[in-house]
């Protein structure tokens, strides 16, 4: 095993999270090195050759098998856990190859929903919440505090959107357009979403007829050439099909291996170490030293030591990582893992075709008038046991050709023979399915842990996951349900059908919480700026710091968090010796 | 004793013989998956004629299985004329070797039905024998082992994507002892997990590209209206609620 060269700053993994602090502190003249398990694909990989859904949707080409990656899930903690497949990418950029784009900002009552809830709700109203274990606490930060890094990711890596709020003006640049609810932003977007197709028209005639605020989601897509404030180029999105779970052909859509990359390379501070597994992180006194990872293209095993350790992997593997390594922060590393499941709601149309195969998934009008506490005055007069808090954004996706989309059938339809194919047939280019995504609740009983039975081909234990959809889940996916049903049926679907049943699940590609930040060290396992507080020179990245999911999808909150953590580290804002010496 | 019931009883009486055998034989022989890797795309896009690791026998019953589940009708062709079977036996030889011994024993097993029920194989029936037995199979309650719908619809981004083959067949249980996860390759305790699986990998061989054998002349493409890989799309294309009547292409033909 040799030792290598020390370096000041140990990335491990090298998804959306490495990407900010690779930039910012190589900038600033640190030695930094990311070490990533996966490939590094260039667009070369993605060009027209590869636009085939076999291999990245059906057979998910860019990740892990179970041997390579294992995770394992219960719901009960009386049983034992069962191997599940994983379906995060592993390659240089992480997910955000594989992601669909959908760019947001976080509300700022986010950042505060135990406030919000009990601000807004009665001890009556929320009492149900205390028998099932949740466990809700704001974030250590505000909205305000990040406000300038949600608008250096949108500026660095590239989001585009209509403005909802610039600085308190509501649609102040087209009075149809934009998302009513959102948190002031200071200044507008750097470039305009993708365009509307026939599923975001359809979908927003039915929103417009029942009185909502839909809107073109903001789309982390360059919609026109782009250059960004780093001087990295950009070409224009040729709206393709190949988007969600492909890597982009033309790297338009953003990501950390186009948008950053770059830029960390060219301070010559940078290097990049891809098909390198972490195995492990050694630790003395307190104070992390190095990490062993295997090559696994020669196999060979090194240890990198290093000053500061940031952990930039997907939250299961960050805290497999710090479990695996004996640092359990107190029994906090793992707990109040939270990932979304909820209902599902189809349609079809016999008065028009929609042709969803015909661009990118992330093309797509929604809106937020039933997510977080948006529909504050309806919840006040519900009963209670159909009382719920937080919500779900909705909205129209597209990329759905055959291979994708076979299954979606109502359930009247068999899965096979004639009366399949005569449906599948006529429908497939009338289909529509919604998203509906629901911000779910941290609980004490959901959490991430090694696994006592199953390993990796390395020997090391699987992830273990547990998590269950409470009471507030369930209350929730029925409402949800019924409003999904509602504007299908108001844009004028001709069959509507799906679940008001949440079915929780391992991993649904939001999967947030394990390392949450906190105020107390007794009840999180990182400080304000995602410093561990049981080892102070290693930093959390990523989704598994969140306290609170948001009904919204995490990226840019994961990208903006790693330039705030830098900022931080630059700023001299954090103590590398003490956890909570900070300022 | 009610036909339904006394077909039910017969499926199920084999199910458990294939749980056996499955689980105590031909699993402990699968080997780790390997990564996929471009040598495997290449073999499965190869133009060479005959099966690659088909008995005709099981090519037979597996393209008998293809035409009852995707069947041939006035406006289209079924999965037989696709080439289904062609695309389910190159993929075995490539990026899913690990499901042949799940192949293997599900033919058996399915012949073994059949012998019981009809007296023949699967392929030795009348078309309509052939798709009694399967909706038999198909409606027969699942007990709680043998059924994939204990996975959740798989999403990605919040957009639920069609099921891959793990998701469908199971991962061989461990024994008790701490284990590799997967490392004992997929697994299946039913007969209707089979046809299941069988159900997946047809949709694969018609509405995949035609380089990896199935969708032979775009015959699954051409029935749903999907003109395969394009690069491009404008506003007037997108916001069009008509067909869009694109000619049909391969990732051969870019």
């Amino acid at each position: 095993m040799a030792v290598l060269p020390k370096k000041d700053v140990v990335i491990i993994g090298y998804g959306a999270a490495g990407g900010p602090i690779s930039v910012e502190l190589s900038k600033a003249g640190y030695s930094v090195v990311a070490l990533e398990r996966g490939e590094h694909r260039t667009l070369a990989d993605f060009a027209p050759k590869a636009f085939d859904t076999l291999r990245w949707v059906t057979r998910r080409e860019m990740v892990p098998t179970i041997e390579e990656m294992p995770l394992t899930f219960r719901s009960d903690l009386n049983e034992k856990a069962t191997p599940v497949p994983y379906i995060m990418a592993n390659t240089v950029g992480g997910a955000s190859v594989h992601w669909s784009g959908q760019s947001w900002r976080y509300y700022e009552e986010d950042f505060r929903v135990k406030s919000t809830i009990e601000e807004l709700y009665s001890s009556e109203q929320l009492a149900y919440l205390e028998e099932d274990g949740a466990n809700i606490q704001d974030w250590p930060i505000t909205y305000d505090d990040l406000e300038p890094y949600y608008e250096k990711t949108e500026y660095h890596v590239g989001v585009g959107g209509w403005p909802g709020n610039i600085q308190g003006e509501i649609r102040p640049v087209d009075p149809e357009e934009g998302n009513p609810f959102e948190a002031p932003r200071q200044r507008d977007f750097p470039f305009r979403p993708l365009r509307d197709n026939a599923t975001d028209i359809t979908f927003r005639e039915g929103a417009l007829n029942l009185g909502l605020n839909p809107f073109h989601v903001p789309t982390a897509i360059t919609t026109e050439a782009y250059t960004n404030p780093d001087g990295v180029e950009r070409a224009a999105c040729s709206y393709c099909p190949f988007c969600t779970s492909h890597g982009c052909w033309n790297g338009s859509k953003s990501d950390t291996r186009v948008s950053l990359l770059p830029t960390a390379e060219a301070t010559g501070n940078f290097e990049l170490r891809s098909n390198s597994h972490v195995l492990r992180i050694n630790h003395e006194n307190g104070r992390a030293v190095s990490v062993d990872y295997i090559d696994l293209i020669t196999g060979e095993q090194h240890t990198q030591p290093g000053e500061m350790f940031y952990l930039g992997a997907y939250s299961f593997q960050n805290v497999r990582l710090l479990l695996y390594s004996g640092i359990t922060g107190g029994g906090q590393v793992g707990k109040y893992f939270i990932n979304r499941s909820g209902p599902s709601v189809h349609a079809i149309f016999d008065d028009r075709y929609l042709n969803g195969y015909a661009g990118p998934a992330v093309q797509r009008q929604g809106l937020d008038d039933y997510n977080g506490e948006n529909n504050v005055d309806e919840k006040l007069q519900m009963s209670l046991d159909d009382f719920f808090v937080r919500g779900a954004f909705i909205g129209s996706p597209s990329q759905r050709n055959p291979l994708q989309t076979y299954g979606a059938r109502p359930p009247e339809v068999p899965s096979w023979g004639v009366a399949y194919k005569e449906y599948f047939t006529e429908n497939l280019n009338r289909y529509i399915g919604l998203q509906l995504l629901q911000e779910p609740l941290p609980y004490e009983t959901s959490y991430i842990d090694l696994d006592p039975n199953y390993t990796d081909k390395f020997g090391v234990p699987a992830a273990r996951v547990q998590r269950q959809a409470k009471q507030n889940e369930i209350r929730m996916s029925r409402y949800i349900y019924q409003k999904g049903v509602e504007i299908l049926e108001a844009a004028g679907a001709a069959r509507v059908w799906g679940s008001d049943t949440p079915r929780p699940s391992a991993t649904m590609t939001h999967d947030l919480g394990g390392l949450r930040m906190g105020s107390d060290p007794s009840m999180s396992a990182t400080n304000r700026y995602g410093q561990l507080w049981e080892v102070p020179n290693i930093l959390v990245g990523g989704g598994a710091l969140a306290p609170t999911m948001s009904g919204h999808n995490p990226t840019e909150t994961i990208w903006t968090l790693s330039y705030w953590t830098s900022a931080a580290v630059l700023e001299g804002k954090l103590d590398l010796e003490d956890s909570q010496a900070f300022s | 004793m009610g036909e339904m019931d006394r077909q039910r009883r017969a499926v199920s009486a084999v199910d458990r013989r294939m749980f056996v055998k499955v689980s105590a034989g031909s699993m402990a022989a699968v080997a780790l998956r390997s990564a996929y890797t471009m040598d495997a795309l290449a073999q499965e896009t190869s133009a060479e004629a005959g099966y690659q690791f088909f008995t005709a026998h099981e090519a037979e019953t597996i393209d008998a299985l293809a035409e009852q589940i995707w069947p041939t009708t006035e406006t289209s062709p079924g999965g037989s004329d696709a080439g289904v079977v062609v695309y389910i036996d190159r993929a075995l030889g490539g990026a899913y070797q690990r499901y042949q011994p799940i192949y293997q024993a599900g033919i058996q097993w399915l012949d073994d039905a059949t012998n019981e029920q009809f007296g023949d194989t699967f392929v030795g029936l009348a078309p309509e024998q052939q798709f009694e037995l399967m909706d038999a199979v198909f409606n027969a309650d699942a007990t709680p082992a043998a059924s994939p719908a204990a996975t959740p619809e798989p999403q990605v981004d919040g957009v639920p994507v069609a099921a891959t083959p793990e998701d469908t067949a199971e991962i061989a249980p461990s024994d008790g002892k701490v284990q590799v996860a997967g490392g004992e390759g997929p697994h299946i305790a039913s007969l209707k997990a089979f046809l299941d699986l069988v159900r997946v990998h047809t949709m694969e061989g018609l509405f995949s590209d035609p380089v990896y054998g199935g969708n032979r002349d775009f015959a699954g493409w051409r029935a749903v209206g999907y003109p395969g890989p394009y690069i491009v799309y404008g506003a007037e294309e997108q916001q069009s609620f008509e067909p869009l009547n694109q000619p049909l292409q391969s990732i051969a033909d870019l």
